[in-house]
């Protein structure tokens, strides 16, 4: 395995995945891509500089690459700007050539049923890797 | 430019596509879902899978930034609503005016839209007729109604596979002298006949023809009379 | 009066019928003669008209030049909004009123001069006030059913 992507939003799930992508890269000899996406609506250019969302952006990504650094293993952290996040993650899997991607979905639900969202589905639908997809336990809803 | 299109049929997304090409930035909205899906896994995340005609959802396609509305959907009434919608909603968020653009249908409608507000209107019969008048450049102001009055019709004939016209040049379809064939519409692209070109089956045939001529036009084109 | 109607189902017809029977000059438009057989009274006495609204010709039959109001009553909001603008921009109309049913193209519509309601949200709150009115709900009804038909 020579590389594997970890996204992450700012959750709680964000430092369990990259836990687990960085004891993967550790292990395999894998590179480490960190990816955190800012939606940008169509009311705004895409290139439009969101200073909050940058900032936050970049305050996430530290904290990831803190994990990598403990982990000791090598990585790159980028900050994207798209329209909608599973095709940023999918295409920057792509273009990077990425061996597998690890991501945690939260437990949330619409309309009383569980909702997976829109981004893990369309990576599982579309990314050319393997996917690992991890769940939070269901109580964290509550919490 | 920042374009808006509304309606995702055959010419929204052939439209989009050309625009996207081109190096604009477009949005495309298309309320069918599975083709809404469909198109954005070619064309990239540029397609909103609402109603355009629904107001809320040009605004979050930021119809107040954008330069151009083009509401290309099959259905004349929506297209109207979606371009005055789109400069409503522009007003009232302070935006810009965008020039709106209509595809009409039906070609009765085409003068209302303009009058009710629409900046440009574009109708397929229209084009097509242009084309025609153009090939009758001698008579340049030639109308469809006088056409009506003076007994011709404008027809289209579709070739199929088996037909005897596959492969038959124009001139041996031995046409009556007062049948023309304007135009062939071969896949995209469309073609002005002569008497050597060559048919072939799909092609989509213009014909202009005296009322009383159909059934034989119909038998040298298709192989078959009504 | 002289009122245009487009539309005859069951909202445009019962409109038709009563302004009818009231002595009022109506002249209602549908895209099929079925509707106007299953929802005008026999007794209708104005115009109908088989057609497009959103067709000039049509909404003349059907008297629109000498019109005083014009009611969009189909289906469909697009239909009955370029209707609408057709009575009151192309005809001059002076009372147009159009049956609409998103409320952001409602509010839209009302600021260009276009009087709207919304069949929907009205039935929606006349159905939360027979919801929430207590009164209604204290008595049996089941019993008063069973008196009803019992006593029959």
């Amino acid at each position: 395995m020579s590389r594997i992507l970890v996204p992450v939003n700012g959750s709680d799930l964000d430092e369990e995945m990259v836990r687990l992508a960085a004891a993967t890269a550790k292990r395999t000899g894998a590179h480490l891509i960190i990816v955190h996406v800012i939606v940008v609506k169509r009311t705004l250019p895409l290139d439009v500089e969101l200073e909050e969302e940058v900032q936050r952006g970049e305050e996430v990504l530290g904290r990831a690459e803190r994990i990598a650094d403990e982990f000791q293993v090598p990585y790159t952290s980028e900050l994207l700007q798209a329209r909608a996040t599973g095709p940023a993650i999918v295409d920057e899997a792509t273009e990077r050539a990425v061996d597998l991607i690890i991501m945690g979905v939260t437990y949330r639900e619409r309309y009383g049923e569980f909702y997976l969202g829109q981004t893990t589905p369309y990576v599982l639908k579309n990314a050319p890797c393997r996917v690992w997809v991890a769940r939070e336990p269901r109580g964290a809803l509550a919490s | 430019m920042y374009i808006i299109v509304a309606g995702g049929g055959k010419v929204g997304y052939h439209l989009t596509k050309t625009l996207l090409a081109q190096g604009h930035e477009v949005v495309l909205i298309e309320m069918d879902r599975a083709r809404a899906q469909r198109i954005a896994e070619e064309l990239g995340s540029v397609v909103i899978p609402q109603r355009a005609d629904e107001g809320r959802w040009l605004l979050e396609a930021g119809v107040e930034r954008a330069d151009v509305v083009i509401a290309a959907t099959g259905n004349d009434e929506p297209n109207l609503i979606i371009c005055q919608l789109a400069e409503l909603i522009a007003r009232r968020t302070g935006g810009r005016k965008p020039r709106t653009i209509a595809r009409v249908n039906h070609p009765k409608n085409e003068g209302m839209l303009k009058r009710l507000g629409v900046d440009a209107t574009v109708s397929t019969t229209s084009v097509i007729l242009a084309m025609i008048e153009e090939e009758l450049s001698p008579h340049p102001t030639v109308h469809l109604m006088t056409l009506r009055q003076a007994g011709i019709e404008l027809m289209e004939f579709i070739i199929a596979d088996n037909s005897p016209a596959v492969g038959q040049t124009v001139g041996g379809l031995a046409l009556p002298p007062d049948v023309s064939l304007p135009l062939v519409v071969r896949g995209n692209e469309a073609i002005k006949p002569n008497d050597d070109t060559v048919l072939d089956a799909e092609d989509a045939i213009i014909a202009l023809l005296p009322i009383d001529r159909e059934s034989i036009v119909r038998e040298r084109l298709m192989g078959q009379t009504v | 009066m002289n009122i245009v109607i487009m539309g005859s189902g069951r909202v445009g017809a019962t409109l038709a019928n009563r302004l009818s029977k009231e002595g009022h000059h109506v002249g209602i438009i549908d895209i099929t003669s079925e509707a106007f057989e299953r929802y005008l009274d026999p007794e209708f006495k104005g115009r109908t008209v088989l057609g497009d609204g959103i067709d000039e010709d049509v909404l003349r039959k059907a008297g629109i030049a000498t019109a005083d109001a014009f009611v969009a009553a189909a289906h469909g909001d697009n239909h009955n909004l370029m209707a609408a603008q057709i009575a009151k921009v192309i005809f001059g109309v002076k009372r147009v009123v159009t049956r609409c049913n998103d409320p952001v193209r409602m509010e839209l519509y009302e600021a260009l001069g276009l009087a709207t309601i919304s069949p929907s949200l009205i039935a929606a709150r006349s159905l939360y006030d027979l919801v929430m009115d207590e009164r209604l709900h204290e008595r049996d009804v089941a019993a008063e059913i069973e008196r009803a038909l019992g006593s029959a």
